[in-house]
């Protein structure tokens, strides 16, 4: 999953994304990309975010640990 | 190619799933895509600019907007502008607050016709279906109410995705990106079963399987009229091939093929052969292959040739080859009276150099298949391949010589008789058994009364250490010679020299003869 993760951002982005990696760490990863990312989530894990969850979870590692916490 | 994108809602996300040959240098503000239009002084009018997307939602479109005044806009800003106009239709969400007293796809419909009409008539327009993406995929997977409300993005990362596809294609089309020539394997790709095998018969029909490629032998064919060259680069005796190609079902005939390879050699060397003959680079070639080992040699040794994986599922067969390889490979969007007759002309200018033997390093790709071969003693558990093998195989063949199940049982319990078979699997497949020879011991000689190989693994050795094999089984025991016959037949040229090229030596006419140290 967190490849997976990794793996989307990095594509999205075209920009190399870490697990520390952030909201505006580069340009694509702006609040625009931030929508992309979280539509993109939802579609691959099937999953769906609240809005507050799209506005909170701004960096890899707490998207990670909030799909971890969905999938339970 | 720079491009500028007007929408009538947020589709800003697009800038992520296009590839780098759609350069997007701009976008309209929220809701401004007609005023872009209209506006002299906008960016759309000042910015260097070769394509505009203009993507209309249906619902949005319904609501304010009249499909005239957006013409009338386009007509102008086409007259002040020299660029491509990417134009979509529209679709609507799937349910109104008026339920059943009006037709939505009324609306949907003389829109969409309306559009289309727009464009027929101006040679800059082409044509974004959306609206086909959204019969494809449905509203349900293709639109987002969560995202709109929250930014007004009305599409789902799945609309995204497809849409750039298809934007992608159509700028490939716009620039004659395309490629030239489409490669084809023969057997299970062009038609189904191994016409080298047993009687030669091949699927290939109305009915059944035998449908499906004839299918894709129409779809080949149009897609020939079309413009692109046709070649064959398969693994089988050229009379086979022709036999297949005249066959009374098949709608690909010698005729439509600009060069025709289907010989023995590696595909890899087949391959730059045929680019050589036709003076054309690798990089305008696709290659269609149902073996992934062929695949694997063609993506490794040539990575410039373009090889599509091929279809899990055979019934997919013909939606796979539209969707994925000729709008990846082939889209178009202009069509010219020199497309048309593209066969014809190259058949005329086609060089016929005689060519230097183009090497590739075949070694090296064997040794990343990691092939691994086991050679088995008087296999029962496999009596009905082992004759099989021997009814079916007609190339790698030395003695032709064909047995029933009985006949293997007798051999197997037989003192005088060794049963030899090998098994092959690659990282790819396991193809199971795939090579048989049958021993006769008459004192200190041993007779391969049969050494025959299946042709889906030829040209990786096999054979070579199948025979090594066997002759080292010999050492040390009262065996001191091997004979080996070939018997040549109408099929199995392709091993006359296979004894000799093995460390045998000739004594007569067809008898060859390797002493045990």
């Amino acid at each position: 999953m967190k490849t997976k993760v990794l793996n989307i951002a990095q594509n999205l982005f075209q920009h190399e994304v870490f697990v520390d990696s952030k909201i505006n760490d580069f340009e694509k990863w702006d609040s625009l990309g931030q929508l992309t990312l979280f539509m993109a989530l939802e579609g691959e894990f099937g999953i769906k975010f609240t809005h507050e969850e799209i506005i909170e979870t701004n960096s890899i590692d707490k998207i990670i640990s909030l799909i971890n916490k969905k999938n339970v | 190619m720079k491009s500028y994108i007007l929408s009538n809602t947020n589709v800003d996300s697009l800038d992520y799933y296009l590839n780098k040959e759609v350069d997007i240098v701009g976008s309209c503000a929220y809701g401004n895509y007609l005023i872009d239009l209209i506006d002299i002084d906008s960016d759309l009018y000042k910015k260097d600019i070769d394509l505009v997307i203009l993507l209309l939602d249906g619902d949005e479109l319904k609501k304010v907007s009249n499909l005239q005044d957006i013409f009338s806009a386009v007509n102008n800003f086409l007259n002040r502008k020299n660029c491509f106009f990417l134009f979509s239709t529209i679709t609507l969400k799937p349910s109104y607050v008026d339920s059943y007293l009006n037709s939505f796809s009324y609306f949907e419909f003389n829109a969409n016709k309306d559009i289309i009409d727009f464009q027929r008539s101006n040679k800059n327009v082409f044509i974004l279906d959306i609206h086909r993406i959204f019969l494809q995929h449905g509203s349900n997977k293709c639109l987002d109410n969560k995202f709109w409300y929250i930014g007004k993005i009305k599409y789902t990362a799945l609309f995204f995705e497809q849409i750039s596809k298809e934007i992608n294609n159509i700028v490939r089309a716009i620039n004659s990106n395309i490629k030239k020539v489409l490669v084809l394997d023969l057997d299970n790709t062009v038609w189904g079963g191994v016409i080298g095998e047993g009687d030669g018969n091949i699927q290939l029909s109305n009915d059944g399987i035998g449908k499906i490629y004839l299918e894709f032998q129409q779809n080949v064919k149009y897609l020939n009229s079309l413009g692109v060259l046709l070649a064959i680069n398969s693994k089988n005796d050229y009379e086979d091939a022709i036999k297949g190609l005249r066959n009374k079902n098949s709608v690909l005939s010698e005729g439509d093929f600009i060069v025709i390879k289907a010989n023995w050699n590696d595909k890899a060397s087949n391959m730059i052969e045929i680019s050589n003959e036709l003076d054309l680079s690798l990089d305008s070639f696709v290659f269609i292959d149902d073996n992934p080992v062929e695949r694997e040699l063609i993506k490794t040794k040539l990575p410039e040739v373009s090889v599509p994986e091929f279809p899990k599922e055979l019934y997919e067969y013909n939606q796979w080859f539209i969707s994925d390889t000729i709008y990846k490979f082939f889209p178009r969007v202009f069509l010219s009276a020199e497309d048309k007759s593209k066969t014809k002309q190259y058949k005329a200018n086609k060089k016929r150099i005689n060519l230097k033997y183009n090497s590739v390093d075949i070694k090296s790709f064997l040794n990343s298949l990691e092939i691994d071969l086991n050679v088995v003693v008087n296999d029962i558990a496999n009596i009905e391949r082992l004759a099989q093998l021997t009814q079916k195989t007609n190339q790698f063949n030395l003695t032709t010589r064909r047995y029933n199940t009985n006949d293997i049982i007798n051999f197997i319990e037989s003192d005088s008789r060794i049963v030899y078979s090998i098994e092959y699997k690659d990282k790819f497949m396991v193809e199971g058994v795939v090579g048989l020879s049958i021993i006769e011991i008459k004192g200190e000689e041993a007779i391969l009364e049969v050494f025959l190989l299946s042709c889906r693994v030829l040209g990786r050795n096999v054979e070579n250490y199948f025979l090594e094999k066997i002759c080292n089984n010999f050492v040390n025991s009262k065996v001191k010679k091997i004979i080996g016959h070939y018997y040549p037949t109408n099929r199995n040229k392709i091993v006359k020299n296979f004894y000799a090229n093995n460390g045998f030596f000739k004594q007569d006419h067809n008898t060859f003869f390797k002493e045990i140290e």
